[in-house]
């Protein structure tokens, strides 16, 4: 079960994470981190829209559902925001691997300009109507 | 019919959008004389069988044509179809191949794959194990 929220908390929350992701990006050591609310982020603008534009249903998971709700927001993406499906999907990827392996912020140390882009398309999102 | 290294990647599956739009269009279609791999789809989208061999077919060809795709594995769960698929380390380009293929194959096969980019850097294929959607 998730409490109910409305537009503007998504909102506040994604200019709050963006904020976070924004100070982490001008850091050395936390590409990893910056990843992760970079993604969290993104998550909370496509909840907004989806409250926004009486959506928000479909980013809910039912009883029973055997789809994540990862899944959901994905397909949501895909149909309403397309052309932030790529971008989407690239942050979803980076932020779990940033999360579930130990070893992954050690890795992407040296791909500064990859995680630099990567936090600039993420912006991107603020452009989505709200 | 094999394919080439290609950038157009839209190509199979306008086929196969163009093939069910006809197929669908037609009562009580007969698929014996078509070739496997559109007979493999044509069951799949009819008489909803499972999926996995048609990803294999349609999905690994799109995937093959990417240069930088060192590898990929398919992992039938249930009615799903689990796609990992393996690249050396993150590459803008390579990813945006990917996500578009995989675009196209949500379009046509909604609800029953999940998929995975793994960056396998110095590690191999085998050495990765599937982690929490979540």
């Amino acid at each position: 079960m998730y409490p109910r929220h409305i537009t503007e908390d998504h909102i506040k929350k994604s200019e709050h994470d963006c904020s976070l992701a924004q100070s982490l990006s001008e850091g050395q050591d936390f590409y990893d981190w910056t990843i992760i609310c970079a993604f969290h982020f993104a998550l909370h603008r496509i909840e907004a829209y989806a409250h926004k534009t009486g959506k928000e249903s479909q980013l809910q998971p039912n009883v029973g559902d055997r789809e994540s709700i990862h899944r959901k927001r994905e397909r949501f993406v895909k149909q309403y925001l397309s052309e932030y499906f790529a971008i989407y999907e690239r942050l979803f990827e980076k932020s779990r691997q940033s999360r579930y392996d130990p070893t992954y912020y050690e890795k992407i140390r040296n791909l500064r300009d990859y995680h630099k882009r990567l936090f600039q398309e993420a912006m991107k999102l603020k452009n989505i109507p709200l | 019919m094999k394919m080439q290294a290609s950038a157009d990647i839209s190509f199979p599956l306008v086929a196969i959008r163009t093939f069910f739009d006809r197929v669908s269009s037609i009562p009580n279609t007969i698929f014996d004389n078509l070739s496997k791999q559109i007979s493999i789809l044509g069951m799949f989208l009819s008489l909803d069988i499972d999926p996995t061999e048609l990803l294999k077919d349609v999905f690994s060809r799109e995937l093959n044509s990417i240069p930088k795709v060192v590898d990929f594995q398919v992992v039938k769960r249930g009615r799903k179809a689990n796609f990992f698929v393996f690249v050396k380390e993150p590459d803008w380009e390579t990813e945006e191949q990917i996500y578009t293929a995989y675009s196209y194959l949500l379009d046509l096969l909604p609800d029953t794959i999940d998929f995975e980019v793994i960056e396998l850097f110095d590690r191999k294929p085998e050495d990765m194990i599937s982690t929490p959607m979540e």
